[in-house]
This record gives structure tokens, sequence and C-alpha cells, in this order.
């Protein structure tokens, strides 16, 4: 089960006003098309993983910030 | 929507090597050098705003500094549409700045309300009404409202609490910030769910209701339901229709719900009573349902959307992951603490910051925006064009028109409004302009009254432009102002020629 299996099953909600749909489902969900003697793809959950690691390392740390209103 | 009208105001945060404070007045000016998005606004302002603190952006936004924060508020919107594209439009804008002042690594701007050390800045909704918002009536129906509207619109935070105590999760950010049903004030003595400054910045006819309670959303299907359901919840009200509800202690309510992931909402009655929250909504749902249904394109979004949101919380909270922020973030949190129950993981707060962060190379919302529908609600196009073009269909657009005329006259050299602060202490030895050194211009009729078109060649407000005597005024928010902006444009022809 991958970790948005959850997505899967859930209603929809309405498209709503004209032109204004919501976004297409995410991007790779194709059929796969890998034959026996190619290397394990990465799958969407490895991708996911490894973007979080790296803006775990690029985003810089909190700092106080002034009070605000 | 029919007969509504909004707009947002949103502090930013600010993390990196660069001091947030002066990171976000590089950033300010970057914005308005050369005309770039905008112009600088030269006069003193209310609440503390020096001389040339921030300007009128050409889509009829303002971007400013407000108590160390930069502050961009959208322009007057009239469709969900317009509104999401504008707060977006504000972010893209100040990317651009922050590259152009070469703070790119050095400055990362954050759309969230707290800092992880116990301070909170602000987010703002206003909507156009015609009752006052000291009513009673109005005040006591939106209450039940505001505190359990934090379900669906919550941007979700981690609370630290210490070195190897476990963190909590909480669906609000703001809510922990506040200690007061109904206030006139925004931070000292206390911040309320219902704050009931009364500054239409229009006609008499007009007055503003301004909710500080709620949450600034990345989720940009979060933001056109918090928007679309709260300007419903005002028209119903002003319709005198009543929830015929008042809660025991609705501070404690909006705190207790905040804490609370697993679903057991309920609010407490002056009657005794516990009620589930997902149950108050639909009570405002329903009088919608029944008095506006059918209305308009963004009415029968906001009703479908609003009652779909509520089941689905009620029958699990995870299938909004992906469409409210606060489910999107825990469920990520979550998944990256695996093992640790604890959440002690430092890491996780970064994962929390990074879900705010609006460089997308250092955003976790963007990363899941890639893969989940419903973060990002309107097309790319939408929100570029938000850029620059203010919304068509209020006063914005005829402000906008306005501002770009003023800038093709030369407005920007007409004052060296770098140094203005300067001068005008210096002009403290003139008795004439004691009111600009010590005071504020409250708007252009006291540059006016005071003869000081000298020093302060123009005024840009929400309601007026004035330049040099010249005025267009703007009292009316629903409308256009097109060809009054028009006329007003091309008598500006040469104005700053005539020194």
């Amino acid at each position: 089960m991958t970790w948005y299996a959850g997505n899967e099953a859930r209603t929809e909600p309405a498209a709503g006003a004209a032109g204004r749909g919501l976004r297409p489902a995410r991007a790779g969900t194709e059929a796969p098309t890998k034959t026996p003697t190619e290397a394990p793809e990465k799958t969407e959950t490895d991708d996911l993983d490894e973007e979080i690691r790296r803006i775990i390392r690029e985003v810089p740390d909190p700092t106080p910030q002034p009070g605000g209103e | 929507m029919d007969d509504a009208l909004f707009g947002t105001e949103i502090e930013y945060g600010c993390v990196g090597s660069v001091q947030p404070v002066r990171a976000a007045v590089l950033v300010k000016d970057a914005i308005f050098r050369g005309c770039r998005h905008g112009l600088i606004d030269p006069p003193p302002r209310e609440w503390g705003e020096a001389p040339g603190n921030g300007g009128f952006l050409f889509n009829g936004g303002r971007m400013y500094l407000d108590l160390g924060h930069l502050e961009h508020a959208t322009a007057e919107c009239r469709t969900l549409t317009d509104i999401v594209a504008h707060e977006r439009a504000g972010e893209a804008i100040i990317n651009e700045a922050v590259r152009t002042a070469g703070l790119e690594s050095q400055a990362y701007f954050v759309k969230n309300n707290t800092d992880y050390f116990g301070h909170t800045f602000g987010y703002h909704e206003n909507y156009c009404i015609r009752q006052s918002p000291y009513d009673r009536e109005l005040v006591d129906g939106m209450l039940p409202f505001l505190v359990t509207r934090q379900l669906y619109t919550g941007a979700g935070c981690l609370l630290p609490r210490g070195k190897d105590t476990p963190a909590a999760f909480a669906l609000s950010q703001r809510a922990q910030f506040v200690t007061l049903d109904v206030s006139h004030r925004v931070r000292f003595g206390g911040r309320p769910i219902i704050n009931l400054r009364d500054e239409p910045l229009a006609g008499r006819e007009y007055r503003r209701l301004h909710v500080i309670v709620g949450d600034v959303n990345r989720s940009e299907f979060t933001t056109a339901l918090k928007i679309g359901a709260t300007a419903l919840v005002a028209q119903l009200l002003e319709q005198g229709w009543s929830p015929q509800l008042a809660l025991a202690d609705p501070v404690r309510d909006l705190r207790r719900i905040a804490g609370t992931t697993g679903g057991k909402w309920t609010v407490g009655t002056e009657d005794d009573e516990y009620i589930p929250a997902i149950e108050v909504q639909r009570r405002y749902l329903r009088e919608a349902e029944r008095r506006f249904g059918g209305r308009d394109a963004d009415t029968v979004w906001t009703l479908e959307n609003w009652a779909w949101a509520l089941d689905e919380l009620e029958r699990d909270p995870a299938r909004l992951d992906g469409y409210l922020d606060w489910v999107t973030k825990h469920e990520q949190l979550k998944r990256y603490a695996g093992s640790d129950q604890a959440w002690t993981d430092p890491d996780l707060i970064k994962l929390d910051l990074s879900y705010h962060q609006i460089d997308p190379s250092v955003s976790l919302f963007d990363v899941l925006a890639k893969r989940l529908r419903g973060l990002y609600w309107v097309e790319g196009d939408a929100a570029y064009t938000a850029e620059m073009h203010a919304p068509p269909d209020t006063r914005a657009h005829g402000r906008g028109a306005a501002l770009r005329a003023l800038a093709d006259a030369g407005a920007d050299t007409a004052i060296p409004w770098q140094d203005l602060r300067t001068n005008l202490e210096n002009l403290m030895w003139d008795r004439r302009y004691f009111f600009l050194a010590y005071d504020y211009v409250d708007d252009w009729q006291d540059v006016a009254a005071n003869e000081s078109w000298d020093v302060i060649p123009y005024v840009l407000d929400w309601k007026a432009i004035a330049v040099r005597g010249r005025v267009l005024e703007m009292p009316d928010p629903f409308a256009t102002y097109d060809e009054e902006a028009q006329i007003f444009g091309e008598g500006l022809e040469g104005i700053f020629d005539e020194e």
C-alpha cells in the first residue's frame, strides 16, 4: 500500500464553477511498462522520501519572529 | 459570489541568515524599485507606518511593513478564483523580489502564523458588510461558526514542548494565541476571536467584518472554502438569521477543538449541553443551502464542498489528505515520524515549517501539490495574471489603472522617498509641517488642508488617489471606476514637470 492509498477510495468533491476544476490526479499514475530485465523502478514514495530528506537538509531552522498583527 | 466582496491580509515570517526585519525591508524596496510592481506611498500613515513604509500594487493590492513583517493585503475581490489567485500572486511577487534583492539562499519567506517560539503573526480576513460589526446579533451569530470553522480551515502545527518531550499537534496555529471572545484590539490586552475594528475604507453605507482568528492556508482549496463559507455566513446573519446557539466558553472550545485530531470535536452550550462541532457547522450550512442554493457559481461550489468536507471529517479526516492543510500536514508528519511514536525528532519542526515555505525549492507544500489534487486550486495562468492585473469587477480595477498612469507620469521620480523620513524630520522646524513629522496623513484632505503637495506629491489610499490636488475618489468598493480612472490618468500628463 502506498502512502497515498487512502486517496484512492475517497469521494471527490464537485469540480465547482466552470473553468475552475480541481487539478488532474497526481502525475505518474499511468500503467507501468517496465520489462523483467530492468532494474526496479523508483516508486513515487521513494521520490517523495528523497525530496523530503533534501528539504530538511536545505530548509533553514525556525528562528524567532517579531510578534505581529 | 453575489453581493460579496472580500480581501485578506497576510503577514509573512522570514527565516534564513538575514535578520527577518532587515530581509523584509530589502524585499519591500525591491518590489517597488523602478515601479516594478507598483508605487510606494510617501506619507506617514496610521498604525505607525513611516513614510515610504509600503505602497500599492498595480494589481490593486498593497505590500508594506507591519511590526517587522512583510505584509500583503490583497485587492478587493468578488470571486473565489480572484482571492485565491491574488494570494498566490503575492507569493510570486515576494519570491521575485527576493531574487532581485540578491537574497536567494539567505532569506526564505514563510506563509504561516507562528514561529514555534511563542510568537504569532496575523492573517486577517475582511468581508464587506452593511451591518455594524458592533451589532450583538452579528457577533453572537459568528462566534459558534468561527470556533468550529477550524475543522476545515486550520493550517495545523506542531507544538514543541521541550527537548525529549513529545510534541503535540494542533489543528489551528492561531487558536493557541486567542484569549478573548470579542475585543476592539488585535494584540495588546488579549487577542480575540472576533475583532470589532470598524474600518470600512469605503463610503458610509459599507462596514467591515474583520476576522482575525483564522490561519493563513497553503491549500488553495481550503482558502476558497474558508472565504466562501465565511462570506455566506456573514450574509446569513445580515439577513437576520440566528443559529440559536450560545457557547458557554468560546475560547475554551476553540482551544479544545484545536488540540483534538481524532474527530471527537464538541462545543459546550450555555444550556450545559455538549454538541458535535460538525453539527454546529451543519446548522449554518443547511440555512445557507436553503437561502442561497443555486444562486451563483461560487455559492454552489462552496455549499457542495462545505458539505463534502464535513461529511469526510465525520467519516475519517485522513480522507481529506491533499485538500485540507492540517490533515495533509498531519499525514506527512505521522509518516515521517514512523516508529518515533513520541514525535521527539527535531526534524519534524523543520518539516512543519517547510510546508509553509513559499520558495518552491524548499517547500513541502509544493512537493505535495505535484502529487495531490486540491492543494493548488486555480490554474497557473490565473495566478500569473493576478501578479500584474487587478480583479475586473471591483474598485481595485480603477485603482490599478490610476496607479499605472501615475507611474507613467513619473511619480517615482517626484520624491526621493528613500530619504523622505529624514526630510520630514527636518521639516519639524517649519510649523506648517508639524503634522507630517509627528502625526500621520489620514487621507489626501490632510495634505490639501496643509498645502503640502510640495512635500507629499501624491497620496495613495484604498478609497482615493490624489496627486497635487487632482483626486480620484473611490468610495464604492463594488464599482470599477474605469471611466473615472481613465479621465484621472489623462490629467496626469506632465504633472510632475510643473516644478
